[in-house]
């Protein structure tokens, strides 16, 4: 009988139920939303960094991430390449030979990394190849660089314009080439991007007097769980001679900086908690002393006070638990629409346009947020009925009826 | 007006429960909104405070080409008037010359790229903290000694040792290889992967003999009291020295990828303020809609015997205003207390990475500011929130018919 | 003199769905310086007849006149103006703004016609006094009783000498004691100021006492009594 007392009280006022009801959704939806969005950012955060060049693993001659001589590198690519192509969880990967040397032009030089790679692997392994801002990325053809926007401006070179790559190669022997640069590429990441030079991987092997062999192997996995478990596996599969490295080993500092954004995200995921918990509290407690007059009358009828207490509980348990279940579908809704467009916060930031795809943010909805707030919002929605549900059974009927 | 003013504050005053709760949520929208903007702010000062002070410097004077074409014809020679320009600015609490150079530096076989600092060891001091990264040995003693620290794993991939003797290679001034004997006295670890594996210092003077330059300077490194006086400063400071052919940069066109990040992360951050806002503004129109509706009887009555609606629009109007500036500024003042208590005891992030976080000097901390800023935006984003929450019973107020009032259930 | 006069009026209106008509084409006419009560039993419709004649309802069909000027004519803006200047209210409860003494609920109307602070303060002090409740000008409603409260209610009807006051049920809440004090209170009103008074009621001290009677009986007029020293006036 309760029960039905509580269901009908609940839609008897509804104005005042659509308010609690609202208070409940809003927060919910807003908790989802933010957790969606930082998920989102952190990952951005990740694919910034490692999109340009890291990728999520590495494979190495053991010793050559110390040490970046070209006696570290990979005699035995096949080796490595069947191994790679072996696991179903790598999804593609990309060999490279790169070496520290200069790029010369008439007038300038400039000391860089000169990367050789497969344009055809390579594209799919970083965004390089879709940050080409003129001119086109590299085609196989022999003698071709893409340069950075940033280098090119140092060395006063535009497209089709010769440059010479020099590095010290195998034996001591400085080995130059003559390049036509062909494209002209823009990251967000001003500094990675005067370092950096590409070439075909078979003039880069030239000009180092090497007949064969790989560098540096980067991977991309199918997803990024799976990166941790890929490494071991492939390191077990490789044996000594060879070091695999997640992105986290191979960039720390973007480690250190991802985790103190989580922890940061930490603190603002309580306060807004916080937040919501204060709204869902006030606006029961504001619904619960607006009815004491019609407790009063219930009691005055014979009511006994501990089954208005129930009554009471139950309503705004009931509520609450209505809330979540909308509410649940109100973040997903919320936030569903954005991860597939993501949200451009350049929009919010004109210098943040220089991030390009950077700076838009994909929110990702998880299970774990939308359900792990579902069992604690009807209760706290019950804690704002505590304190006046109890203080009105504790008044006479008559102050009840006259409470104000 | 008056009359309407004191009837608008005495009816909050007369539901003393439904006031205070309202005016409670406003207050805790504020000190939760500005405490959370202080964090960030703070936490981003105490970054850019860190990373500048280690070794960019908080502006840089620079020669004007220098910044696209970063080579040793545009390095310039500090006159007197530049560094009265500097002196003059009481922000300014110190600045160090440089020279920068690419090179080789090899030992026996084995040569390896180099990124050459020519640096003052006295002057840098009182800018840097570059001498604090220390790892063996000792730091440069003197500014001419033919000396070098070398970064850590320089050291370890050159397979040399301290008290060894490397050729430094370098394209001098104008444009002749110029090559000397150094003494390595010590390595740095500062967690930055370029300056570990490529960095060689050496005294300024060293530099500008093996490079050619006399007393020519690639920057002078600055330093300032707060990050706070950057803008302010540099302005200045250019506008000066572009009458003497030189350019003031700020730390942020030094290193943009950590103003980038910082900007990413603040526009996310303001984001979730404003989400926070929202939610608040929730609240407030809960309590608002709710204590109108509860008058309405009231309501009935006073428009029954002639009063427009519009008054009684004001009066609630004023209301609202009243409790939501009561909240705010109670719930700036308690904020101010708790950014103040961070400010003294930041928040130490804890976690399994410590010991990684001090190897890259990277102080794990979350810090607090008092900027007027941080109170002041917050605070009127939760205003305006307010007044717009005020929009929809303000408009069941205005429309209020004096029978339905009066019959209101 | 004419003041007030309705012709063929109806009121219909919902109650949960259902249509309730609440008048059924009533004719009347109000002259200056009437005691008039309009009674019936409840659900007669008299409640719905004084909100009419007073601007505060609008009829479903039918004319209302006031000083000759139709109702129906008017802007929402011209019938706030109206109840504000022309006609006073005594409702059968919350009368009184909780927030404001007795004194200050008094001046109220005044302040919203925009006289001059001591003006307000001279009548409002003059009614009370005249109404023999000066000494509660400084209490708040919560500090009166219920027939004090209507006192006050009855002195800001009158204070800026409308030319109508509407009493609804004004004895509803009182014993008969104060109800007859309070119904003295305004048969003074009526004579000393000329001011109209039309009552709706069924509480037969007021009945008794009104010098006309308009009986209503589900939604139209039954019965109309002249009683007493009035002028001619009726259907």
């Amino acid at each position: 009988m309760l029960i039905k007392l509580a269901w009908r009280n609940i839609w008897r006022n509804k104005r005042r139920s659509a308010i609690m009801l609202s208070s409940i959704v809003v927060g919910y939806a807003a908790l989802v939303f933010m957790d969606g969005l930082t998920t989102g950012m952190v990952l951005q955060l990740l694919d910034n960094r490692i999109g340009i060049h890291t990728a999520h693993l590495q494979v190495h001659k053991a010793g050559f991430l110390d040490n970046r001589v070209l006696e570290n590198r990979v005699r035995n690519p096949e080796e490595v390449a069947s191994a790679l192509d072996q696991s179903e969880e790598i999804d593609r990967w990309s060999g490279r030979v790169l070496t520290y040397g200069m790029v010369n032009s008439a007038s300038g030089s400039a000391g860089v990394t000169i990367v050789g790679v497969e344009p055809g692997r390579e594209s799919g392994i970083t965004q390089i190849a879709g940050l080409v801002k003129s001119g086109r990325y590299l085609s196989g053809d022999r003698r071709e660089i893409l340069l950075s926007e940033r280098l090119a401006d140092k060395l006063g070179v535009g497209l089709n314009d010769k440059v010479v790559g020099m590095a010290s190669g195998l034996g001591g022997e400085i080995g130059s080439e003559l390049f036509r640069v062909v494209g002209l590429y823009r990251t967000y990441n001003s500094t990675f991007d005067e370092m950096h030079a590409y070439v075909f991987i078979d003039d880069a092997r030239r000009m180092l007097s090497l007949e064969s062999g790989v560098m540096e192997f980067a991977v991309i996995c199918e997803n990024t769980d799976l990166i941790e478990s890929m490494e071991r596996s492939l390191a077990a599969k490789l044996g000594d001679r060879y070091e695999v490295s997640t992105y986290r080993e191979l960039l720390p500092l973007l480690v250190v900086q991802v985790d103190i954004y989580r922890e940061m995200m930490l603190i603002v995921y309580a306060i807004l908690s916080l937040a919501i918990v204060l709204g869902i509290v006030n606006t029961m407690l504001m619904a619960v002393y607006e009815r004491i007059h019609e407790f009063g009358v219930l009691f005055a009828i014979g009511m006994k006070r501990h089954k208005v207490f129930s009554m009471i509980v139950l309503e705004t348990f009931s509520l609450g638990v209505l809330g979540t279940i909308i509410g649940i579908g109100a973040g997903a809704g919320v936030t569903a629409p954005f991860m597939k467009t993501g949200i451009d916060l350049s929009m919010f930031e004109q210098s943040l346009t220089a991030f390009g795809t950077g700076a838009v943010i994909h929110p990702q909805l998880t299970l774990k947020a939308l359900f792990s707030a579902a069992a604690l919002v009807p209760l706290v929605s019950v804690l704002g009925a505590l304190f006046p549900g109890y203080k009105a059974v504790r008044l006479e009927p008559v102050e009840a009826i006259r409470f104000v | 007006m008056g009359m309407l003013v004191g009837l608008a504050w005495r009816n909050i005053a007369r539901n003393k429960r439904r006031t205070v709760i309202t005016i409670v949520t406003v207050a805790f929208a504020a000190l939760l909104s500005v405490s959370m903007r202080g964090l960030q702010i703070g936490t981003y000062r105490a970054n850019i405070r860190n990373a500048v002070e280690l070794f960019s410097g908080y502006l840089q004077i620079q020669h004007p080409d220098y910044r696209d074409n970063p080579t040793l014809r545009h390095s310039f020679r500090p006159t007197p008037e530049m560094v009265s320009a500097l002196e003059d600015r009481p922000e300014v609490t110190g600045f160090a010359p440089r020279v920068y150079s690419e090179g080789l530096v090899s030992l026996g076989e084995t040569s390896l790229g180099a990124a050459l600092f020519g640096i003052d060891p006295e002057r840098e001091r009182g800018v840097t903290t570059i001498h604090g990264r220390l790892d063996r040995g000792r730091f440069i003693e003197s500014s001419s000694a033919m000396e070098v620290v070398v970064g850590e794993k320089l050291l370890e991939n050159l397979e040399a040792d301290l008290g060894d003797s490397v050729v430094v290679l370098s394209q001098a001034y104008d444009g002749t290889l110029g090559n000397f004997f150094f003494t390595i006295v010590g390595t740095i670890k500062t967690g930055s992967p370029d300056l570990d594996r490529s960095g060689v210092l050496m005294g300024l003077g060293a530099a500008q003999e093996l490079l050619g330059m006399d007393d020519r300077v690639s920057v002078l490194a600055v330093s300032l009291d707060d990050v706070e006086s950057v803008s302010a400063v540099e302005e200045a400071l250019d506008r000066r020295l572009r009458t003497l052919g030189a350019d003031c940069l700020p730390w942020q066109e030094i290193m943009p990828e950590l103003e980038q990040s910082i900007k990413l992360d603040n526009i996310s951050g303001i984001l979730m303020l404003s989400i926070l806002v929202v939610v608040a503004a929730f609240g407030i129109l809960n309590t608002m809609v709710m204590s109108v509706t509860e008058r309405f009887n009231e309501f009935g009555v006073l428009l029954a015997i002639g009063m427009p609606n519009k008054r009684l629009c004001a009066v609630v109007l004023m209301e609202s205003l009243f409790i939501v500036l009561i909240g705010l500024i109670g719930g700036n003042l308690i904020a101010a207390g708790v950014n103040a208590y961070i400010m003294g005891n930041p928040i130490e992030i804890t976690g399994e990475m410590d010991a990684l976080y001090e190897q890259f000097g990277f102080i794990p901390r979350l810090e607090s500011t008092l900027s007027p800023g941080v109170f002041v935006k917050p605070s009127l984003a939760i205003l305006f929130v307010s007044l717009l929450a005020f929009l929809y019973p303000g408009w069941k107020v205005f429309r209020l018919e004096a029978m339905k009032g009066i019959r209101y259930t | 003199m004419e003041i007030v006069r309705t012709e063929k009026l109806e009121k219909t209106y919902e109650d949960e769905g259902v249509a309730v008509h609440a008048l059924k084409g009533v004719d009347l006419s109000i002259e200056r310086e009437e005691y008039t009560v309009i009674a019936g039993p409840s659900g007669s419709g008299k409640t719905t007849l004084l909100n009419l004649i007073g601007a505060l309802d609008s009829p479903t069909k039918g004319t209302v006149l006031f000083e000759n000027e139709s109702l129906g004519d008017k802007s929402k803006g011209e019938l706030s103006e109206l109840r504000l200047h022309r006609i006073g209210y005594v409702f059968q409860a919350y009368n009184l703004i909780p927030v404001l003494t007795a004194l200050e609920n008094v001046e109220f109307t005044m302040l919203l016609q925009g006289l001059s602070k001591e003006e307000r303060r001279k009548k409002a002090r003059g009614i009370l006094d005249e109404l023999g409740i000066g000494d509660l000008a400084d209490k708040r409603p919560n500090e009166m009783s219920g027939g004090q409260q209507q006192r006050v209610a009855v002195g800001r009807a009158v204070v800026a000498d409308p030319l109508l006051v509407l009493a609804d049920e004004p004895t509803a809440n009182l014993d008969s004691k104060t109800g007859a004090s309070l119904l003295d209170l305004m048969e003074r009103m009526n004579s000393e100021k000329s001011i109209t008074f039309i009552f709706s009621s069924h509480d037969p001290q007021v009945i008794e006492r009104g010098r006309r009677l308009i009986k209503l009986e589900d939604g139209a007029i039954s019965e109309v009594e002249d009683r007493g020293a009035g002028d001619a006036g009726g259907l």
